[in-house]
């Protein structure tokens, strides 16, 4: 099966700033992946690799089978979809329906398929309720899910997500998750879902959604496992400057069976231990 | 002869140390790596060239010299200014020297509005490519793609205003009160001086040319 993404090799300058080095990677359809560092690791700039907004100074970056040099953003978002830092400030449109139907007619989908892909956008991230609004009339955290609709609504084989979660409360949050998880692991362009790479400093958030861990330090892959072994080396998170999520703290201090990092998980675990039927 | 001198030294005065391109308080941009004095340079000579390009189509060489030394010593004070002028040091300079905290602000902000609204630009077109906008094709595309550019660049900026003005207030710049600056940069002598000689020198000129 063909990668949803693939970096081989690849090297970023500013100037003579150099941004990320050397780094390759593999996505697969489906896979839910986190990337964390520093600010200024080369995330972003890793973002904008993938999205076509910058060019790989040497080594290759793949979307499927498209070499991102032959491709510009515009034809780049019938294969990703993304979400950047103040998505919020890209909205125009006079109603929420209109602005997340932007991409898909900008791609020239068909009028009825266009009607589909809001719908289901605006239903995965419940804002049915706000589609006639006026996008500007809309509370600053629904306006960052409006933007969000429409990378959804582009149905892509891959999302790219920077601080999706940046000034949303629990229930946004926990929104925004079922969103994904639920796009990730619908059927989808390349026979799986669609595949997550998710920049974020909220390991909560990471830790309900993504499985996989890529972590840059000074532009370089420093570490590439589950997210789930990251978060069980605490000594480690620390000299990546990240912070633990209280699951992951409460797993390990508990010595809970699995260490399960996700708030289900744990209580699972929990009522089993306190139900005296904890695996061995 | 001296719309060259003047051209000369508004252009040496943007290789000098002050004026380095900060982050946030300049029009000028810059990649890391690049010389800071250079980019000033730059941004000065590239804002000032299309000027001469324009006076050399409506005129003959003469004038577009003339013209063109006059317009290349504005825009490179102003870019020099520009450079050299971190707003809120020059908002603090401004109450430190009994100036109105709002006229201080609506300065420097000013001053501080292009770089914002240029990097603002800069995102709103990457995320509208990202979400398959593109700018070929014929006119009536062009002009939609113009739209979805601009109109979200307005709209951001028009909804920023009420928390700009809930910020200003909640920082006491309103009509009518007063504040006292924390650290006023410093206002040496020599540079006391060479204001009010600049002024002077404005005010030379000016009658010079109108009597």
């Amino acid at each position: 099966m063909t990668a949803a993404l693939r970096l081989d090799g690849v090297s970023f300058s500013y100037g003579v700033v150099q941004v990320l080095a050397d780094v390759s990677l593999v996505l697969a359809p489906g896979e839910r992946v986190a990337l964390l560092g520093r600010n200024g690791a080369g995330k972003s700039t890793l973002v904008r690799l993938v999205t076509g907004l910058a060019r790989p100074a040497a080594g290759t970056v793949w979307v499927g089978d498209w070499d991102t040099r032959d491709h510009s953003p515009d034809v780049l978002a019938r294969r990703v979809g993304s979400v950047f830092q103040h998505a919020d400030q890209q909205l125009f449109a006079r109603t929420l329906e209109d602005d997340v139907a932007f991409g898909p007619r900008a791609l020239g989908f068909e009028r009825s398929d266009v009607a589909g892909r809001v719908a289901r956008a605006l239903d995965a991230l419940e804002l049915g309720a706000q589609a006639r609004e006026h996008p500007y009339d809309l509370p600053p955290a629904l306006r960052k899910l409006a933007a969000l609709a429409g990378a959804l609504a582009l149905e892509p084989a891959l999302l790219v997500l920077d601080e999706p979660t940046a000034g949303l409360d629990r229930a946004l949050r926990a929104r925004v998750t079922r969103a994904l998880l639920e796009r990730a692991g619908r059927a989808g362009a390349g026979g799986g879902g669609a595949a997550l790479l998710v920049i974020t400093h909220d390991l909560t958030f990471a830790a309900e959604l993504l499985d996989r861990a890529l972590v840059l330090d000074r532009g370089r892959l420093a570490c590439d496992e589950s997210l789930a072994g990251l978060l069980g080396a605490a000594a480690r998170l620390e000299t990546l400057g990240l912070l633990r999520p209280p699951v992951a703290e409460l797993s390990t201090a508990l010595d809970l069976p699995g260490r399960p990092i996700r708030a289900a998980d744990a209580a699972r675990v929990l009522a089993r231990v306190a139900g005296g039927r904890a695996d061995p | 002869m001296g719309g060259l001198a003047t051209a000369v030294v508004a252009l040496a005065l943007t290789l000098t140390p002050g004026a380095s391109p900060g982050s946030t308080n300049t029009v000028t941009a810059v990649s890391p790596g690049s010389r800071p004095g250079l980019v000033v340079f730059r941004t000065a000579l590239l804002t000032a060239a299309p000027f001469w390009l324009f006076l050399l189509l409506l005129h003959d060489l003469p004038t577009t010299i003339a013209i063109g030394l006059r317009v290349t010593t504005m825009v490179a004070s102003f870019v020099w200014v520009v450079g050299a002028l971190p707003p809120p040091r020059l908002v603090e300079a401004m109450v430190a020297a009994g100036w109105s905290a709002s006229v201080a602000y609506v300065f420097a902000a000013t001053l501080a509005a292009a770089p914002v609204l240029r990097a603002r630009a800069r995102r709103i077109a990457d995320a509208q490519r990202c979400r398959g906008l593109s700018a070929r094709g014929g006119l009536a595309h062009r002009l939609r793609a113009l739209w979805a550019l601009a109109l979200p660049l307005i709209l951001s900026s028009l909804h920023e205003v009420d928390e700009r003005a809930l910020a200003l207030e909640t920082r006491r710049l309103v009509p009518g009160a007063r504040r006292t600056s924390l650290s006023p940069p410093p206002d040496r002598g020599a540079e006391r001086l060479a204001r009010w000689g600049l002024v002077a020198a404005c005010a030379a000129a000016l009658g010079w040319r109108l009597r």
